[in-house]
């Protein structure tokens, strides 16, 4: 089993090539799935690399706090989102085996808008420039902040505000992290995190639950 | 043990004591108004300075507490802005105990009046929006209901505080990096930007303020009352403290010339679409966006002299919100929530009470005459007619559209019976709304009874 400081000296030169490009792609996936489970893995794994490129800032230890979060909030959604779906299927008497995959206009148009940004940010390349922040994070940060605001423009469904506003949160920790690394600003910009991904998963299930035929079951 | 800390403690234990107690009808209710009541009373008798005992203990008042490095201390700017929240906390409390509405609201009020004073104590100031992203994440629970529903009301309260965070993070950083700041005059100027993007964020204007009319749609109406209002004194308070403390910041965007625009936009788009509603609660949600832009418009154009003005505002705001909150309460219980006008017959028949309670509370709402805003309202409009014409002419053009938003629904309500079975409201509502008319008749009449309390509340605020 290898130590924290092996594994980074291993991830760390891939991270410098491909965590970023890696990224969008999660954070696309994120947007654009329809499907819970695909949005929640995707955000797990945001969230890893994530970990991996937060130590060009700070210490590992606390860089990975990212792991931590992620991995509090991730399990928090997956089991309201089940709950919410197992309970569906249950009253509705659909077995759990069967995929409830649509390809449907709304999904066409988160698709649509996210390729529409990404072109926007390949073509444009827009970047503010933060202090203190490498030029590649500070474009890599500009892009999750305008995902998360798309992502909030595209529907009001709770999972799909949390892993909006976990971009946009996200996005923050590397423009505040890369000015000032001390226990309490990593502290309080986690907790907030995981306190929000509380209240998202609450909310998975009070909205999930509208489509329940017999939502007395909550 | 400091002033905030036992404010804390006695907030967390009244909402504790209501949480335990919250499937019994009223008690609850009944329970948090005593313990706020009882708190502002004890802020309100405590020196300003020295020691004083609570809760059984020694206080030192000036004394700050210390929390993960973080510095909070309930100046007297911040106590005078408790008050106002406590007094809207023990307001809507029994209210909402009276007419036996949502569970989800008693409970939380404490909580969330917790985490607002938290934020008006948070020194540095500009840390205060971190303490706001809890405060919004207590909002959430009630402005869902304890039912399940479209969660867009909870949702949207969340977006404000998250988004506005890290624009005050970056500034606070600034100002504390004063030797490269200086070299860097450009750093100084993005920090003053990110300062007015969040000061921005925090006052929700059009397109941001989707929450509000989220809230009048699908939360209950009491808790789309109390969570707009304490949300709008506690960016009020925090705000014209940055505004204070910060004063530079006029420099690159002076609120002066912006703010009466924002808010002018706010009550125009409010009463635009207040008028074409055809569902009560968009109705209610775009009423309350009138009532938010209407209050940072009086503030606006009256600027430190109206400070007073607008401790009265606040002060008689909640009765007017919980005349129209109310009366939607019970309509909401006969017809669903958010109901569509065209599915309104015999209201006014066997709801006379409610009708007159959202469409009489309505009117006070915008400042006509005999209600407790009228007072306010009018001056609000000829200081804009002396200072600034154009935003006066909006301003009057919002108020018109709005209250003919107003007479459609007094028309939609006063439909003929069809259903000979509809239920008759509760004699309880009647004893709810005759005193808030009441007490707001005499406000109308006699303003100036209200200025004792202004008058030391102001003081308060004024004080850095």
């Amino acid at each position: 089993m290898p130590t924290l400081d092996q594994f980074l000296d291993f991830a760390s030169p891939l991270a410098q090539q491909s965590a970023i490009g890696l990224s969008i792609l999660f954070a696309a996936a994120m947007l654009v799935a329809s499907d819970w489970r695909i949005a929640v893995a995707a955000y797990a794994l945001l969230k890893v690399l994530a970990g991996i490129l937060l130590v060009q800032l700070m210490p590992p230890e606390w860089a990975l706090m990212q792991w931590v979060v992620g991995g509090l909030v991730g399990v928090m959604w997956f089991l309201s989102a089940r709950r919410v779906e197992s309970v569906r299927r249950r009253q509705e008497g659909i077995p759990w085996w069967r995929p409830s995959w649509r390809l449907n206009p709304s999904t066409l148009m988160r698709l649509a808008l996210l390729l529409l940004l990404i072109l926007v940010v390949y073509i444009v390349r827009p970047q503010i420039p933060f202090p203190k922040l490498p030029a590649d994070l500070a474009r890599f940060a500009t892009f999750l902040a305008l995902a998360g605001l798309v992502g909030l423009g595209l529907g009001d469904r709770p999972m799909r505000w949390g892993l909006s506003l976990s971009l946009w949160i996200l996005a923050a920790d590397f423009v505040v992290l890369a000015l000032q690394v001390d226990a309490a600003t990593v502290g309080l910009l986690a907790s907030l995190e995981i306190l929000l991904g509380f209240a998202i998963s609450y909310l998975i299930v009070v909205d999930g639950a509208r489509f329940w035929p017999h939502p007395e079951e909550l | 043990m400091t002033i905030l800390t036992a404010v804390l403690l006695w907030l967390l234990f009244v909402a504790l004591l209501a949480g335990v107690l919250r499937r019994l009808p009223w008690l609850p209710g009944v329970i948090v108004a005593a313990g706020l009541a009882l708190l502002a009373i004890r802020l309100w008798t405590l020196p300003e300075a020295g020691t004083a005992t609570m809760l059984g203990q020694t206080i030192i008042l000036d004394e700050s507490s210390n929390f993960l490095g973080f510095t909070l201390q309930l100046s007297l700017a911040a106590r005078g802005a408790a008050e106002l929240l406590l007094f809207w906390g023990i307001l809507f409390a029994l209210a909402t105990a009276w007419l036996n509405a949502d569970r989800a609201l008693v409970p939380s009020i404490p909580l969330i009046l917790a985490a607002l004073i938290l934020a008006l104590s948070s020194a540095p100031l500009l840390w205060a929006p971190l303490w706001l992203v809890i405060a919004a994440v207590l909002m959430a629970f009630p402005a869902q209901g304890s039912t399940p529903r479209l969660a867009r009301a909870a949702l949207r309260t969340l977006l404000a505080p998250t988004l506005a965070f890290p624009f005050f993070l970056f500034t606070a950083w600034v100002l504390g990096q004063t030797t490269i700041a200086a070299d860097d005059p450009a750093l100084w100027v993005s920090g003053w930007r990110a300062l007015v993007v969040g000061v921005l964020l925090l006052l929700t204007p059009v397109p941001l303020h989707g929450w509000i009319t989220a809230q009048g749609e699908h939360a209950p109406p009491l808790t789309a009352a109390f969570l707009v209002g304490v949300w709008q004194i506690t960016v009020y308070a925090l705000i014209r403290h940055i505004f204070l403390e910060y004063a530079t910041v006029a420099d690159y965007a002076d609120p002066a010339r912006w703010l009466p625009w924002l808010a002018v936009i706010q009550m125009g788009w409010g009463a635009l679409f207040s008028m074409s509603s055809t569902r009560l609660g968009q109705l209610w949600g775009y009423l309350l966006l009138w009532s938010y832009g209407a209050t940072f418009l009086a503030w606006s154009i009256s600027g430190e002299f109206g400070t007073q003005t607008m401790v009265g505002l606040f002060l008689a705001l909640p009765l007017a919100l919980i005349l129209v909150a109310a009366g939607l309460q019970t309509i909401n219980a006969r017809f669903g929530e958010n109901a569509k006008y065209a599915d309104f017959h015999g209201v006014s028949e066997r709801l006379p009470v409610a009708t007159l309670a959202v469409v009489g509370g309505g009117l006070i709402l915008l400042g006509w005459p005999l209600g407790a805003l009228f007072p306010v309202r009018l001056a609000t409009f000829r200081l804009a007619e002396t200072t600034q014409s154009l935003v006066f002419l909006w301003a009057l053009l919002s108020l018109l559209l709005a209250t003919v938003g107003l007479i459609r629904l007094l028309r939609a309500l006063a439909r003929p019976l069809s259903d000979p079975q509809l239920p008759r409201e509760s004699s309880r509502l009647a004893w709810l709304i005759l005193p808030l008319s009441l007490i707001g008749l005499i406000l109308s009449l006699n303003p100036a009874l209200l200025d004792p309390i202004t008058a030391r509340i102001a003081d308060w605020l004024t004080l850095l």
